[in-house]
């Protein structure tokens, strides 16, 4: 056993050679013998409770007067605090203090090292021996899993770097992710080092006036409720309740269950609760299979995919539903036949609110909530009219017993009858899947059609939920109000759930809990914490040792990378066994325990380094028996009434994808993450189709106070008699006269990023409605001044260009492969010269430009033999003997990688993991709201959104192309678009810059020399993409002294001496940034001051680190695939590739992913036709549209070779006005293009 | 100036106009319709000794009343814009309100105006003096000057925009340990050398042209070395007992000035190798400068034309932006001119109605080319059917920014062609006012082309720029800046070049018919009684057309 294991910062810096000594040290430091013997066992040995008292007798007696100090409190706490926020004690002390603390450490180190093996293991100690395996700045790769909120995990591996956490990305070997990682995974990194989770900060962060949060370090809240448990054990329980974030730790349930056992508190009760919790379809499964259970759905398998308001793209089971839907959504055919033989899954959309799902989708219907279940309904009649009878006789009964429903706010028939004959076609690969937010009977009847479609056990699999996933947490914090209520609670456990901001509003729940005796909260100072007796802070879980199991059962240890950068916080199985008395109470040996009952007769420490290992359990199998569907079942569950169309708006409560419930909301990244549809950041709002609001009198003004910010209109929303205000947003896609709604936001206690953010629509989400309710009301709210609301994208359509470029796949597969060099016809330009264009390329501008001719090029031809004998510096010939130009080479001859990316839009869905990704890996610092509303926001990759609709007027359509987008109501179609530096090989940026601070490199790469900058910002003018970032301030290395979502700290001045913003305050003026929120950046990129550019480097660190591998392993290049870029790495359904774009060696002489990809019919440049030759391309968008359900005119496009592509508003209109229909075979530019939804662009 | 003058008179009798409807304030009578006569270029009946008399005497007098205030007001503007500038630097950049997509907006706006204000001066000194446009010599020494406080003003801005202004010495080819030359391909750079060239050159020019008159300026000061100057009263209400003790201080004022102006007057002495060598450098200086007024805006103009952007990249932006230069110049040089001639005593005698009526053809010249350019921009992006290009002038017409759009076409198109009619540009106050409009105009027309940044190709990147209050103070702190040192050159320096004026009048010309003074007679007195003021030597051949 190796004790260099532990490494300065405390974490275990290698956990494969022994796990026994690196458990949580700080907490179990009264075992100081680390003696390998004694360590067999597992067991601590009983050694002296303190240093002191080791020194006093092992020690040699002349430290004792240094050892006196060492034992005094205070100089504990501060050895303990291992990561003192603001190293205050050095500060304030005199140098005499700090000579005293100096002595004592080294005394404390004496006291360590002389008795042998017998040391404490928690201090900060330089590397006295290098341990096998840590190099300063090469990080190591450790597999963990990050448990998901409502249960199941996912599998990630962290980078640290001498122990310290920077990055956290999917494991390659977990199911759930394989190597991908949402957006949550890739921003949790930012959690473990909030400032504001340590308890000494939480004390000084209330939210509200009144509102203190004062954590209890475990021990004391251990010694302080330690009589009132001695009263509880007395009474078997009786009085105990329980109130417990759902998860699928299997530790936790085994405490759960030794808790609840007849020997401990048998009358104790348990309660699971998740504030957005998906109650339909565990009270569907219920009725249906016989018991609550999770449907998986495999969406790689399904050809025809239906989505009932299910936005499995954004809120799908970790990120395999995304990878699944992407790797079925475009399949290549075979080599040399892409585009004919290509094939792809067809999206049917039904949805109120439009989501990445809707934008994805190839038919989508903007349909109010309480709709969606009768668009089940008539689906389902028209699959069961469809069916054989055989098939179809359960569906058919259930069907006929089913309460009546009407049509109303429906599609047509022709749309259902259309949409069943597909899903007939696809028996076996079909999918249906129905949203969260609805009731039980739409999931029945989902689990009906899946099972008379004979999709079930193929594309959805129905897992049973046991413990305290499947409970209802509804009914839960229902029955704990009302034990509390009864006086039946003298003591409320709360972990991790937040219900005083959460809970139903119509239950009250605040006052309840304030009633009960003795409250333990253990979670973040949020809101519960501010209310409960007895608040403990709780662990990150890269801070301590938990499990998780998938939803099918893959089971992972959650690993932690380090020692809790807090004293005195907990993870949830630490509070639990402390507070049950348990024997063990480290979560380290309980988790243990939990590997060892599984390990069965498996030789335990091998299974044990396996899991560690691999990140999972190799013994992890799907759960339980396959369920069936009970048709008998469906027809209970369709007795109910169907939700009836009410008049008036419909609210539809949703899940925030950045903050999810809330829990998120203090991570910055997360905050100012834009949100995928709306683009907002800092703030959610009231969302309104823009017709909608029109109708009910509103401004869908977005700037009515100054043209530069978005401002929304204060509304007061009402629902059920509890109100709310908020601001109006309006956005199109909505379905009519609904109102959407994230939750999450508005937090009242929470730590300094979170303040102020957004509104709280728990507020006034009813009980009864969960996922919707009807009966509201918006109306102006009087005298509110609008809201600034900070959007990084508010331009909504594209102004009929060419930028996003979209087609049909009956016309990709016919014209796709056309070698259009060799259709003499179409490849001349207007001078009859050669022009070299692919399909995606003919779709666009540059088809109207003059081809570009090389200069060089000319002259070879005239002089063969002088361009032959071209070399470069290093003496390496430029062409080869067929004059063929031939890749640079460096020195040793060796060839030099010419790297490039491929973006694809087909698959890309818009999530956003890319650009976290990029934030955790290059240090991209937030900036605040305010910053974001004035457009500085920083990220180095952004996710572009546009909306289309087909223009049904010729007046509509004039208007679209003047950019007013009043016209894009519900029917929009979305497209999303990842634009990052898109490394031109002809760089605009470059010529312009004065001081040669962005550069060439060889290997095509335009790079930042950010202490060359001095901040003209020329490059960033320049630069048709925008994608350059200006440090307008010190975001990175200045601590943010105001509060980010717009209100700062000097709210006590009058309003007219406080800064506009907090970053008007000099720099000099403002502290540094903590020393624990720095130690998230990574080590091997710059932290760029203020006045600098920025911008994507292509992940040149990555590239570097992995050319020092390929040259230890002594290979001439990188291979392909050795090195990802960060956004490529997150990417969960693989849309961004990136490789050496000559590399003609790799795939079996195919050439490298991304060079196969450039050399797809889908890729185009983007902005061609400036000749700035990116090196970053994008793959068009292909729809797979039901040819049934489309017009004609679109049908008539799939025969068209070269009619132009997506051009926003081009939905439907022909490209009749250009000169194209007139001369087929031509491509003149057309001209009249002053109105630009006609001609060339349109 | 109430009563008429003779040379007046016979300037309206050429004129045929009679004394009907004569207002001498402000029809001198210099603007003769007749083409075959010419119109006196100084008016007053003076010799030149009152010549020099009345310019020196601006500086020698009492500071006038209106001074003061004038200063005091100038100085604290130009202090709140050093204020704003060290915020700035202090802070960062973000205090403006750039934004990407807009990362320069009023910064470049501003540089780009004073550069374009700093036209006038060199090219009325430069390219009409190798024109012999001999009404010139009333105006140039103040335009220089202006000039110079433009390109003062226009510097800063460059330099203080950078996000790391401690690092701004990079755009220099300076040797350095970084081992890196600067970009030459950059436009930046090329601003930084044109620039530079254009304000040295300039401030030779100024400061040599200048040289004759300090010199002047210097003997009179000798002259009246011992004449005391008395702090006197101080007029304190309740505090007589000061107004004592200070009418007994004396300040050595004269020999400040004797020594100041001869230092700076580099020992000049009037003597006839000193004028034949001064003659040559002026004639190369302005030989020199001539290239570099087209020069300068043309290669302002390529930080512009060379970007890819649409409404950027054109060719037609550098004379474009010559003749807007010009445009702005001479309406700057109005601008301070029309107030000057009516605060200083004598000045009209010298800045004629005429000259005042050739610099308003030139406003009208340049800014019909400036409308034309506005009018091909639009043709051109119809005619070469780029979508972006289409869309981005469309945009500044009718989007987001278009009252920046109309009120650039209200004041530079429309407002200048009011000039084609003799009232307007004869009236002084409304030229005056159209002057201050044509500074608004061409002020938004640098606006108007940096808007082209808030929408450029991509819509997703679409956003609006608005001014923080630090972008606003900072330029109307450069305009106190400039003003201050304009009116420190007013109180310290000749504002109107003595020799030059005096080298166009006709007693100037031995062989000038006489128009009431003996043309011989009158040298000769000039020369010889009074210490060489500035009067050249003998017969100078160079008096033209007279």
């Amino acid at each position: 056993m190796n004790r260099e294991t532990i490494d300065q910062f405390g974490r275990p810096a290698k956990f494969e050679d022994d796990g026994s000594g690196i458990h949580q040290m700080s907490d179990r430091r009264n075992v100081l013998d680390q003696c390998p013997s004694s360590h067999k066992e597992g067991k601590p040995v009983a050694t002296p409770a303190s240093a002191r008292a080791l020194s006093a007798a092992t020690g040699k007696s002349y430290w004792r007067s240094l050892d006196d100090l060492a034992g005094t409190k205070d100089f504990r706490s501060f050895v303990e605090r291992e990561f003192p926020a603001m190293a205050s004690e050095l500060l304030d002390g005199s140098r005499r203090h700090f000579l005293r603390i100096m002595g004592a450490s080294l005394a404390l180190a004496g006291a360590a090292t002389v008795p042998g093996c017998r040391r404490p293991d928690h201090k900060i100690l330089a590397y006295n021996r290098q341990p096998e395996d840590v190099i300063p700045g090469v990080p190591l790769f450790y597999a963990t899993a990050m448990p998901l909120p409502g249960g199941s995990c996912e599998g990630l591996l962290a980078e640290t770097y001498e122990g310290r956490p920077t990055k956290l990305e999917g494991n390659p070997l977990h199911p759930e992710n394989r190597g991908k990682s949402s957006v949550r995974a890739q921003a949790a990194i930012l959690d473990l080092y909030d400032p504001d989770r340590g308890p000494a900060v939480a004390e000084a962060l209330t939210g509200e006036a009144g509102a203190a949060v004062k954590a209890t370090p475990l021990a004391d809240a251990v010694a302080q409720t330690r009589e009132a448990f001695a009263q509880i054990g007395a009474a078997k329980g009786r009085g105990l309740a329980f109130l417990v974030e759902k998860t699928t730790s299997p530790s936790r349930d085994a405490l759960r269950d030794r808790v609840l056992s007849a020997g401990k508190w048998p009358e104790a009760r348990w309660f699971a609760y998740e504030a957005i919790d998906n109650e339909g379809e565990l009270a569907a499964t219920r009725a249906v299979l016989g018991g609550p259970a999770k449907a998986l759905h495999d969406f790689s398998q399904a050809r025809v995919v239906v989505s009932l308001g299910h936005d499995f793209l954004t809120c799908g089971a970790g990120v395999s539903d995304s990878r699944g839907f992407a790797a079925a959504r475009y399949r290549d055919g075979d080599a040399g036949h892409e585009a004919s033989g290509s094939s792809m899954s067809r999206l049917y959309v039904f949805e109120s609110m439009l989501t990445l799902t809707g934008g994805q989708a190839d038919h989508r219907w903007a349909v109010r909530p309480s709709r969606i279940a009768a668009c089940a309904m008539a689906l389902a009649r028209a699959v069961a009219s469809k069916l054989d009878a055989a098939a179809a006789r359960g569906l058919t009964d259930a069907l006929g017993r089913a309460a009546a429903s009407d049509g109303a706010g429906v599609p047509s028939a022709d749309v259902f009858n259309a949409i069943a004959d597909d899903l007939l076609n696809a028996r076996g690969t079909s999918l249906l899947a129905a949203g969260e937010h609805q009731p039980a009977q739409v999931h029945a009847l989902v689990a009906a059609l899946n099972a008379a479609l004979g999709n079930v056990g193929r594309t959805v699999r129905y897992v049973p939920l046991k413990g305290d996933a499947g409970q209802s947490s509804l009914a839960s914090i229902r029955a704990l109000k009302e034990a509390i209520d009864a006086g039946q609670v003298s003591t409320l456990v709360v972990v991790g759930a937040n219900p005083v901001y959460s809970a139903p509003a119509d239950l009250a729940f605040a006052e309840s809990y304030a009633k009960v005796p003795l409250t333990v909260h253990l979670g973040e100072a949020d809101e519960t914490a501010a209310a409960s007796k007895i608040h403990v802070a709780r662990t990150h879980f890269l801070e301590s040792w938990g499990d998780v199991e998938t939803w099918d059962g893959v089971y992972s240890v959650v690993q932690p990378m380090i020692d809790r950068l807090y004293a005195g916080t907990a993870s949830d199985l630490e509070l639990l066994a402390s507070l049950a008395g348990e024997s063990d109470t480290d979560p380290y040996f309980i988790v243990r325990n939990t590997v060892r009952a599984r390990a069965g007769n498996a030789d335990f420490e091998k299974l044990w380094r396996r899991t560690l290992h691999d990140g999972m359990s190799p013994a992890g199998q799907p759960r339980g028996p396959a369920m069936a569907v009970d048709f008998a079942g469906v027809a209970r569950a369709l007795a109910e009434p169907l939700p009836a169309a009410g008049d008036g708006l419909e609210i539809l409560f949703l899940a925030s994808p950045q903050v999810h419930d809330g829990r998120m909301a203090n991570n910055g990244w997360l905050q100012e993450l834009p949100d995928a549809v709306t683009k907002l950041t800092w703030d959610n709002a009231i969302l309104m189709n823009p017709a909608t609001a029109q109708r009910l009198g509103f401004s869908t003004d977005r700037h009515p106070v100054t043209p530069q910010y978005c401002h929304g209109e204060m509304m007061t929303l009402s629902v059920g008699g509890r109100s709310v205000d908020a601001p109006l947003w309006p956005q199109p896609g909505l379905a009519d006269d609904t109102v959407a709604v994230h939750l999450g936001y508005g937090r009242r206690v929470c730590g300094r990023v979170a303040r102020g953010s957004g509104f709280d629509f728990f507020g006034v989400r009813p009980g009864s409605g969960q996922g919707f309710a009807s009966g509201v009301t918006v109306e102006a709210a009087r005298g509110k001044s609008p809201y600034l609301l900070a959007t990084t994208q508010d331009h909504w359509t594209l102004e009929g260009r060419d930028i996003l470029r979209e087609v049909d796949l009956p016309r990709w597969q016919k014209f796709g492969d056309i070698d259009y060099l060799k259709a003499k016809d179409l490849q001349k330009d207007p001078y009859d010269r050669t022009r070299r264009l692919n399909f995606a390329g003919l779709l666009g501008m540059e088809s109207h430009t003059p081809a570009n001719v090389d200069m060089y090029e000319a002259t070879q031809k005239n002089a063969y033999a002088l361009r032959f004998t071209e070399e470069d510096e290093n003496g390496n010939p430029l062409r080869d003997e067929k004059g063929n130009i031939v890749p640079i080479k460096n020195v040793h001859g060796k060839p030099i990688q010419q790297w490039g990316m491929s973006i694809d839009l087909t698959t890309c869905t818009g999530c956003g993991a890319c650009m976290v990704a990029c934030q955790a890996e290059n240090n991209v610092p937030i900036v605040g709201k305010k910053e974001v509303a004035k457009g500085r926001e920083m990220h180095w990759i952004r996710v572009d959104r546009y909306y289309s609709t087909a223009p049904t007027s010729e007046a509509q359509k004039d208007t679209l192309g003047v950019g007013d987008d009043s016209a894009i109501l519900a029917d929009a179609d979305m497209m999303v678009m990842p634009v990052t530096c898109v490394h031109c090989e002809n760089a605009p940026c470059e010529v312009v810059c004065p001081v040669n601070a962005t550069v060439h490199d060889e290997q095509g790469n335009n790079n930042m020399a950010y202490n060359r900058c001095i901040g003209t910002r020329y490059c960033s003018n320049n630069c048709p993409y925008k994608v350059r970032r200006f440090n307008f301030f010190d975001y990175a290395t200045k601590q943010f002294r105001g509060n980010f979502a717009g209100k700062d700290l000097t709210e006590k001045l009058p309003e007219i001496a406080r800064p506009p913003s907090e970053h008007f305050v000099p720099p000099r003026l403002r502290q540094k940034k903590l020393e624990v929120a720095t130690m998230q950046h990574n080590p091997h990129v710059t932290v760029r001051s203020r006045g600098v550019m920025e911008k994507c480097t292509y992940c040149i660190q990555r590239v570097n680190a992995a050319r020092v591998e390929t040259k230890l392993a002594d290979l001439n290049l990188i291979p392909d695939g050795f090195v990802q870029t960060a956004c490529q790495q997150a990417c969960p359904t693989d849309a961004i590739v990136f490789g050496d774009i000559y590399d003609s060696w790799s795939g079996n002489g195919a050439g490298s992913r991304v060079k196969q990809k450039r050399g797809d019919g889908r890729s185009y440049q983007l902005l061609a036709y400036l000749n700035t030759r990116p090196r970053t391309t994008h793959m068009l968008r292909i729809r797979n549209p039901n040819p049934a359900l489309v017009d004609a005119s679109r049908r008539a496009r799939w025969d068209h070779p070269l009619g132009h592509g997506h051009g926003g508003s081009d939905h439907s209109a022909p490209h009749g006005s250009g000169g194209h229909e007139a001369k087929p075979e031509g491509h003149v530019m057309s001209l009249p293009i002053l109105t630009p939804s006609r001609g060339a662009l349109a | 100036m109430s009563t008429l003058q003779p040379d007046q008179a016979t300037a309206l009798g050429l004129a045929g106009r009679g004394r009907r409807g004569f207002d001498p304030d402000t029809i001198d009578g210099t603007l003769i319709s007749d083409p075959s006569v010419r119109p006196p270029l100084v008016l007053g009946d003076r010799d030149f000794h009152s010549v020099t008399n009345t310019i020196c005497g601006w500086i020698e007098n009492r500071t006038p009343a209106w001074w003061f205030p004038a200063f005091m007001i100038s100085a604290g503007i130009a202090g709140l814009g050093t204020a704003m500038i060290l915020f700035l630097i202090v802070t960062g950049v973000g205090v403006w309100g750039l934004m990407n997509p807009v990362m320069w907006s009023w910064d470049i706006t501003n540089f780009v105006w004073w550069v374009g204000i700093g036209h006038a001066g060199t090219l009325i000194s430069a390219i009409l003096c190798l024109l012999k446009q001999k009404w010139r010599t009333s105006i140039n020494r103040f335009a220089e000057a202006m000039t110079i406080f433009a390109v003062i003003c226009a510097g800063t801005f460059p330099g203080i925009h950078v996000g790391r202004v401690w690092m701004a010495w990079m755009l220099f080819p300076i040797p350095n340990s970084n081992w890196i030359w600067p970009n030459f391909r950059s436009p930046l750079l090329w601003d930084v050398f044109a620039v530079g060239t254009y304000f040295t050159v300039s401030l030779l020019f100024w400061y040599m042209g200048m040289i004759p008159d300090l010199a002047t300026l210097r003997d009179r000061a000798l002259a009246r070395i011992n004449v005391p100057v008395r702090l006197g009263p101080v007029g304190l209400p309740g505090m007589g007992f000061l107004d004592k003790i200070t009418e007994q201080i004396v300040l050595p004022l004269n020999r400040v000035a004797a020594f100041v102006y001869g230092f700076l007057a580099m020992g000049w002495r009037f003597s006839t190798r000193h004028w034949n060598n001064y003659e040559k450098a002026y004639l190369m200086l302005a030989g020199i400068s001539t290239p570099l007024v087209l020069s300068v805006h043309s290669v302002v103009s390529f930080d512009f034309a060379v970007s890819i952007l649409p409404g950027w990249h054109t060719t037609i932006f550098p004379p474009y932006f010559v003749a807007g230069a010009i445009f702005s110049g001479f309406a700057m040089v109005l601008t301070l001119l029309i107030p000057a001639r009516e605060l200083y005593p004598g000045m009209k005698d010298f800045v004629t109605a005429k000259t005042i009526e050739n610099m308003c053809k030139i406003i009208t010249v340049t800014g019909s080319m400036v409308g034309f350019a506005y009018m091909m921009e639009f043709f051109i992006a119809w005619y070469g059917a780029n979508p972006f290009e289409i869309q981005t002038f469309v945009r500044r017409a009718f989007g987001p920014y278009w009252w920046a759009y109309w009120t650039m076409i209200t004041c530079n198109v429309i407002s200048p062609q009011v000039f084609w009619f003799k009232w307007c540009r004869t009236n002084i106050p409304f030229i005056f006012l159209i002057s201050i409009l044509v500074n608004i105009g061409m002020w938004f027309e640098r606006y108007v082309i940096l808007t082209t940044l808030s929408g450029d190709f991509l819509p997703s990147s679409w956003a609006y720029f608005s001014p923080t209050y630090v972008d606003i103070f900072t330029f109307v702190g450069s305009i106190g800046i400039f003003m201050t040192l304009f009116l420190l050159f007013c109180r310290f320096l000749p504002m109107l070049a003595i020799s030059e004026v005096k080298n166009v009048m006709p007693m100037a010309d031995p062989h000038a018919y006489d128009v009431g003074h003996g043309g011989h007679g009158h040298n000769g007195h000039g020369h010889n009684g009074h210490n060489g003021h500035g009067v050249r030597n003998g017969h100078a051949a160079n008096t033209g057309a007279y």
